[in-house]
């Protein structure tokens, strides 16, 4: 071909793929759910919330300045402070890990998108709409107030406003979008990394995510089941935390460090994963280490699971449980200090670079390693004791959390701002950065050690001059200040007018991984041709990397139908398997998180109606976004990708995303039903007669819904089987009896306590009982819902024979659904027989 | 070459890890809660049997991911080929497990010194 036909012929594809991935104009602009758009609304949200949450903490450090003060009531100082620790932690810390992954992993992994963008860019909504909700009871008065772990029996006995069914419900909301993100992030690192792109080719941040979005699933769902038991207490008056009626408020500890320690890992592995790719940069050479990095990170991942108790040392817990978390505690010391050793060995073996990101990696490194020292004093139990519940504490959990994590965002800032924006922020303002918050931050905190050692105990509004702590308190508000001035020097650095600024060149830090192949400023395609991978930094050492890239010599060059379209690989060896159309711009989304946001913010302020209407309206929602955009039939089986290489289009089964998305959901679903089954054995641990002899659900109704969800199982299987065989009556005839099925298991659990009139108010036996089949039965409805879902997309020709994604994910679905039914019904049937 | 290996494979070791720690941790805490005032004897025999149990399958992951790792030794863990990605996976097979290792011994340690549920 001659050199115009060739240009001509990349112009040609230029032009489709501009058009695919085009971004909408005007209002519709927010209808956008490509990875870009979202990640970047997602990054400016929670930095919003980051600096909404400083200035609550500015108000803090002003009431703390001196002795006695009453800058603050000390409502209005319970208020300021939970909601610091509630903002900081849930509207910043999480998402703005989730947010900085959904904008750089495609580009990291070569990828057009992250395999669901609609789901992002429903997370996304949800996560805003309840951030503002959250945040916004503060300016009516009516904010939470009882810590930001909400401790019954403060929060569920002595806390009548709305304050803390707003942290419940609130969070509930915002955590099952924190889901969401971690479905999305999971697969998308299984499955849509670059050909090539091999399991020991991957680059070190993917695996820190990897990790963490797992980590999500099973940390998360604890603290749902948690919210789920305190609301229903506090709505209804079922007794799970009241010790009167045999509830136990130590409950709510476990399921809340069963999250809240898991949680903090989460925050600092996919920062410290920044610090794993911008420290190779500026060394110059690989990271030193890389298969002791990953066991880092998956180390550390599994052993903060068993650290959770740490937090409950002052508690009266026998002192062999002490001992057993403590020893943990110790342990989790090995991983984390392994990658920091490989950081510096990467420095000292490199070419080291100077620059602000470096400076912000450095800083964080020492400021997390006093706060990991800290970490190692109080993970003594006898140490604990004494420093439990004071301010010590706080200097060492700030020193973790900002050095762990904030300061290596803040590197990720300035490092990433390039790909964001397309230009470089000011080299000297960040140094002027840099220093304020590293002085400021220092000022601030470290004072706090010893007022915390002196006696100064947390969450209390002002202290006497007589306990001599004032000085202290005073340089640490005045070090929040520097802190403070820090931060408004990079809010400048970000907003200021950089239209007279050229666009920055292209990889300016001279990095070697894949994310910096794009160009600046970027396209919306995200990468011009989905490249073949055969190293861990391809840009340093693949020859004619970049050359071959824009020229369009790899993968999916082209979009032939004017569609988004990425590639699906395999899990090890990421061979190329699928070529996967992805959704375009929608507002279905926006609609379905405004419902779903509905449903917990009406069901805050107990107006059920509403709460129906809404919860009701957001299924329609999501049901008609299945509907539309999922599983779509193409008009031909495979389609070439370029490379002399022909994909199929539809896939479905354990090879496809939508099978992965549908497992992993419900890893995280069995997760909460697990953390309640816990709920029920925790009260028999605790009490000496549980279950009481009371009425309890028996067993010929919930044997009879664990048979009937367990056969509604089986069918949908063999209904399955009849769709592949294309036997459609019998597949209609089978599903929709599974359906009837599901629905009846469903009220078959319900009316075993129903039948024996277990009144959940009076003892929290009949509550947790209640709570086990009311869970229980949603699943079966859930299930009895998708079944019909599937039978209409049969009828409807949006499912086939050949075309079965969405029957194949359903019967996953149902084999979960029994699972939980044959769980419950050996639970509250069976324990009973030999429990008492 | 064996391409068998599966991710599975890299989370067994800490799974076995959390088996253990769970066990040690209810088996305690159920003891304690429903006879207090006792001593431990009972629950430091049924840890010691966990823990026998736990290192046995965490050793045996420790020889598979070293024979793995050692299994071809002319292919870096970096190298595009299946043996690379073997030994790569072979030698974080034997890191994890490694680290399992010393976390299960931690453990038992822990229980192993505590006399009574006071």
């Amino acid at each position: 071909m001659k050199e115009e036909d060739i240009d001509e012929v990349r112009e040609g594809q230029e032009r489709r793929l501009l058009k695919a991935w085009k971004v909408p104009e005007g209002w519709r602009y927010w209808s956008e759910v490509n990875n870009s758009e979202v990640g970047m609304w997602y990054t400016l949200t929670s930095l919003g919330f980051f600096f909404f949450a400083g200035v609550l903490a500015l108000l803090i450090r002003v009431q703390l300045a001196v002795p006695d003060n009453d800058f603050l009531t000390a409502d209005q100082y319970n208020q300021i402070f939970t909601m610091h620790g509630t903002v900081m932690m849930f509207l910043f810390a999480i998402p703005i890990f989730e947010a900085i992954s959904i904008l750089l992993l495609p580009q990291m992994l070569g990828a057009r998108d992250l395999p669901f963008p609609r789901l992002s860019a429903y997370g996304y909504w949800c996560f805003l709409l309840g951030g503002i909700f959250v945040c916004g009871s503060l300016f009516f008065g009516a904010a939470p107030k009882g810590g930001w772990f909400m401790y019954p029996p403060l929060t569920s006995s002595y806390q009548p406003g709305v304050g803390a069914d707003i942290w419940l419900l609130g969070l509930t909301f915002i955590e099952i979008a924190s889901i969401a993100a971690a479905v999305e992030l999971i697969v998308g690192i299984l499955k849509c990394r670059p050909p090539g792109m091999r399991i020991n080719l991957m680059p070190i941040y993917a695996w820190y995510i990897l990790v963490v979005a797992i980590m999500i699933l099973f940390a998360f769902p604890p603290l749902i089941a948690g919210d789920i038991l305190l609301e229903m207490e506090r709505a209804f008056d079922w007794p799970f935390f009241d010790e009167r009626r045999g509830g136990n408020p130590l409950l709510w500890q476990h399921l809340f460090w069963i999250f809240g320690h898991p949680e903090v890992y989460i925050i600092f592995l996919p920062s410290i994963a920044l610090l794993a790719t911008i420290i190779p940069t500026f060394s110059r050479v690989h990271l030193v280490g890389h298969s002791w990095v990953v066991l880092s990170a998956v180390g550390t991942g599994f052993l903060s699971f068993g650290l959770w108790v740490h937090h409950m040392f002052t508690t009266g817990l026998p002192g062999v449980s002490l001992g057993i978390f403590s020893a943990a505690s110790q342990a989790v010391a090995i991983p984390t200090g392994v990658q920091l050793f490989c950081f510096l060995a990467t420095l000292l073996t490199g070419h080291f670079i100077k620059s602000v990101p470096m400076l912000f990696a450095l800083g964080g490194m020492a400021t997390f390693v006093i706060g990991g020292l800290t970490g190692v004093m109080v993970a003594i139990a006898p140490f604990d004791f004494q420093a439990h519940d004071t301010f010590f504490v706080v200097g060492h959990l700030h020193y973790v959390l900002i050095g762990g994590s904030v300061f290596p965002i803040l590197a990720g800032i300035y490092y990433y701002a390039p790909i964001v924006s397309g230009k470089k922020l000011s080299e000297r303002l960040g140094r002027l950065c840099f220093w304020l918050v590293i002085i400021g931050f220092n000022v601030t905190f470290f004072p706090m050690h010893a007022s915390g050692l002196l006696g100064m105990p947390r969450r209390v509004y002002t202290y006497p001059a007589e306990m001599g702590i004032g000085g202290l308190n005073l340089i640490s508000t005045i070090g929040a200040f520097i802190l403070g001035a820090g931060f408004l020097v990079l809010l400048w650095d970000i907003l200021r007018p950089k239209s007279k600024q050229p666009y920055s060149e292209r990889n300016p830090w001279g990095a070697g991984t894949m994310e910096w192949a794009m160009k600046i400023p970027d396209r919306m395609w995200g990468v011009r041709s989905i490249p073949l991978i055969k190293t861990r930094y391809p840009l340093w050492d693949q020859p004619n990397f970049i050359h071959d890239i824009d020229h369009g010599n790899f993968y999916l060059p082209d979009a032939q139908e004017e569609m988004r379209e990425t590639l699906i690989t395999s899990t090890l060896d990421a061979h190329p398997i699928q070529c996967m159309r992805v959704p375009g711009p929608t507002f279905v989304t926006h609609l379905a998180a405004l419902f779903s946001g509905g449903f917990f913010i009406f069901a805050t302020y107990h107006w059920w109606i509403p709460t129906i209407i809404s919860g009701v309206l957001a299924v329609v929602f999501i049901v008609y976004w299945l509907w539309t955009g999922t599983a779509w039939i193409p008009e031909k089986d495979e389609k070439n990708v370029g490379m002399g290489v022909s994909l199929p289009i539809y896939k479905s089964g354990p090879l496809a995303a939508g099978w992965w998305a549908m497992f992993i959901t419900m890893l995280a679903d069995m997760t909460a039903f697990i953390s309640l089954i816990f709920g029920y054995f925790f009260y028999w641990t605790v009490q000496e007669n549980f279950p009481p002899q009371v009425a309890g659900p028996e067993f010929f109704w919930p044997v009879t819904g664990a048979g009937l969800l367990l056969f509604s199982w089986i069918l949908t299987k063999l209904s399955w089987q009849w769709n592949r065989k294309n036997k459609t009556k019998r597949f209609y005839a089978c599903l929709l009896v599974a359906s009837l099925m599901s629905l009846a298991g469903g009220i078959a659990f319900l009316a075993g306590p129903w039948v024996h009139k277990m009144d959940p108010t009076v003892h929290v036996y009949q509550a947790i009982v209640w709570v086990l089949v009311i869970w229980t039965a949603l699943h079966a409805v859930l299930g009895s819902l998708m079944q019909l879902y599937c039978l209409a997309r049969r009828m409807a020709g949006r499912m086939t024979a050949r075309y079965d994604a969405d029957i194949t994910n359903v019967s996953l679905y149902a084999c979960f659904m029994a699972v939980t039914g044959v769980i419950t019904a050996l639970v509250i049937s069976g324990f009973p027989a030999i429990g008492r | 070459m064996t391409t068998r290996h599966s991710l599975w494979l890299l989370a067994l070791s800490p799974v076995i890890w959390s088996l253990h720690f769970t066990a040690a941790y209810i088996t305690a805490a159920i003891w304690c809660a429903k006879f207090p005032g006792t001593d431990l004897l009972k629950v430091r025999h049924l840890t010691a049997i966990y823990t026998v149990i736990a290192l046995g399958i965490v050793t045996l992951q420790i020889f598979l991911g070293y024979r793995k790792h050692r299994s071809s030794t002319t292919h870096a863990h970096h190298k595009d080929s299946l043996e690379g990605r073997e030994r790569f996976l072979g030698l974080t097979q034997l890191l994890i497990s490694s680290l399992s290792f010393l976390a299960i011994t931690y453990n038992a340690y822990a229980v192993y010194v505590f006399r009574s549920c006071e």
